[in-house]
């Protein structure tokens, strides 16, 4: 295991990570703006017949899952097409 | 831009796992100080109570921010969004000054990483053992250390996720909730996410977090100046770099003051060599100037080799404190903080909205009067309740009897709206049918006549407390 011991994160990874971490910042920044605007109480209110998404609390992280997804696409984008 | 570079690869540098030495002294220990009170904060606020409820807490179902007696809703987003801003200017004020306070001292990243390091110090001894450890093979022994150590980490990893949702969830009853195995899926989902983003960072990525990934630390330097507190290594003094033996006088071999013992390059949190000058993987900790004191007083010599110390005094010129660049900074941060101040002082606790009843556009009354129905929500932003009576002010033309066309049903209804709450109110108004000395528009689209209406609502044991806000009149148009 001496691997383990010399490089713990290759470039591979770290390329990974980082892509990651900008989307993550910017997925936070644009769940904090988008939810102080929009109230998502509605949105509960009209899918609650049909038991879909019961709370708030799913319609925020789902928001959030939703921009890191997004974020992560124009970050691993952005990597690739300035990768050499 | 560099073309020849080979691909992939080029980004980074091989890595080298990097084994800090423990180091004491004045900045270490300050460095432990600032840690206990951070992370004291971090983990001790959410369990604060205030006028009994939790002192600071997120609620988003809720959508309000508690910040002690203060209630925030999102239409203060302002408030947060300036905090930031204040946020922001202070990073610049102090690196302008003392360089990079904020990431030897108070970076989550790098209080987390002291803790994860502290409980690799616990489990597998000092550097020298840690390398020794890592390059043995697999045993019982290294199997048990290493287990200790990855429970100890985990461990600590999951609370500090319990108590990140703990900011946006009650902490008391998550951790009901928690320890019943009753939390709600997303509940679990965060914990075990932030969980797991704390164990990434402090166990693992550490400097690397600085190094590659952290945006602060690539542009921290353009607000550097030459009189910038950073840590340095005076070269003057200490090149030409050697061993020798304590009591010997250097000047008498041809040597400076650096012994060459590479303490400071051991110790180094991000594995650099402070004696190659300001390098942009140094996040300032100061642990090398601790090192390289300790073995200044050893050889005695005086302090200071590495320190803090500015460009301009290193090169044997003055330094100056109150400089355009801190004045600039120091005037706009003073000023956004006094801003912030008054406009939370003068911030309004209460709040009016007005929506017309929309199943009904209006109702003839048998008495040849017309109603309109409407709901007030009526925000009580103060940590009191209070008692509101709802009025028609005088915005539209004052006709009709007492100077009104409109006048409410009942005359003045009250509500009293508990604290921190919206309160929905439904109201009647009503007027005489329409008459042609009105002037009032027709409505296009629902082909009806339509005036404004202007309600106010003002709590009854404070009469500063008031809140204005308008909606249509809508009645048939013969």
């Amino acid at each position: 295991m001496q691997n383990d011991a010399a490089k713990p994160i290759g470039p591979r990874s770290r390329r990974a990570l980082t892509i990651i971490w900008c989307a993550f910042l910017a997925a936070s920044v644009a769940t904090m703006l988008f939810f102080a605007f929009v109230d998502p109480a509605p949105v509960v209110a009209l899918l609650r017949p049909t038991a879909v998404i019961p709370d708030p609390t799913t319609l925020y992280s789902l928001g959030f899952l939703f921009f890191f997804a997004v974020c992560g696409l124009a970050s691993a984008l952005t990597a690739w097409l300035l990768s050499p | 831009m560099t073309v020849d570079v080979p691909p992939e690869e080029s980004y980074y540098a091989a890595h080298q796992k990097v084994y800090p030495r423990e180091v004491d002294g004045t900045f270490s220990r300050l460095r432990i100080i600032a840690a206990w009170a951070l992370l004291g904060l971090f983990y001790g606020l959410p369990w604060l109570r205030w006028e009994g409820r939790q002192a600071i807490l997120f609620d988003l179902p809720a959508r309000q921010f508690h910040l002690f007696g203060l209630t925030l809703w999102p239409q203060d987003f302002v408030f947060l969004a300036w905090l930031l801003v204040i946020a922001a200017l202070s990073l610049f004020f102090f690196t302008a000054v003392a360089g990079r306070l904020w990431c030897g001292y108070a970076c989550p990243q790098t209080v987390w990483t002291e803790v994860f390091l502290w409980m690799e110090r616990v489990t597998e001894g000092d550097r020298s053992r840690r390398m020794k450890l890592d390059a043995s093979p697999w045993s019982a022994a290294k199997l048990g250390r290493k287990a200790l150590k990855q429970t100890l980490w985990i461990s600590f990893a999951l609370w500090t996720g319990f108590t990140f949702v703990g900011f946006f969830t009650p902490i008391t009853e998550l951790a009901a909730r928690l320890l019943t195995l009753s939390a709600s899926g997303w509940e679990t989902f965060w914990v075990l996410f932030y969980g797991f983003a704390t164990y990434g960072n402090a166990g693992f990525l550490r400097e690397q977090v600085c190094k590659y990934m952290c945006p602060y630390a690539r542009f921290q330097s353009a607000m550097f100046d030459r009189d910038t507190l950073i840590i340095s290594y005076d070269a003057a003094r200490g090149e030409p770099r050697g061993g020798r033996r304590k009591g010997v006088d250097p000047a008498t071999r041809g040597l400076g003051s650096c012994t060459d013992c590479t303490l400071c390059v051991q110790v180094c949190p991000t594995g650099i060599d402070i004696r190659n000058g300001l390098q942009y993987e140094c996040i300032a900790c100061a642990a090398c100037i601790d090192a390289c004191d300790s073995v200044m007083d050893r050889m005695d010599y005086p302090r200071g080799l590495i320190r803090y110390d500015t460009q301009h005094r290193l090169e044997h010129r003055e330094t100056r404190v109150l400089r355009p660049r801190v004045l600039v900074y120091g005037i706009l941060l003073a000023l956004l903080i006094a801003g912030f101040v008054v406009a939370l002082a003068l911030r309004k606790p209460v709040g009016l909205d007005v929506l017309h009843d929309r199943n009904t556009l209006y109702r003839n009354l048998p008495s040849g009067e017309i109603e309109n129905v409407y709901l007030l929500k009526i925000m009580n932003k103060d940590s009191r309740p209070h008692e509101f009576v709802v009025t028609l002010t005088a915005d539209d033309h004052n006709e009709g009897e007492d100077g009104l066309r409109h006048r409410l049903d009942p005359r003045e209804p009250r509500f009293l709206v508990p604290p921190g709450e919206v309160f929905n109110a439904a109201v009647r108004v009503r007027r005489n049918a329409w008459n042609d000395a009105d002037d009032d528009e027709v409505d296009a689209e629902v082909g009806v006549g339509a005036a404004e209406v202007h309600f106010a609502i003002t709590a009854t044991d404070d009469p500063a407390l008031t809140a204005r806000a308008e909606s249509r009149f809508f009645a048939p148009k013969d």
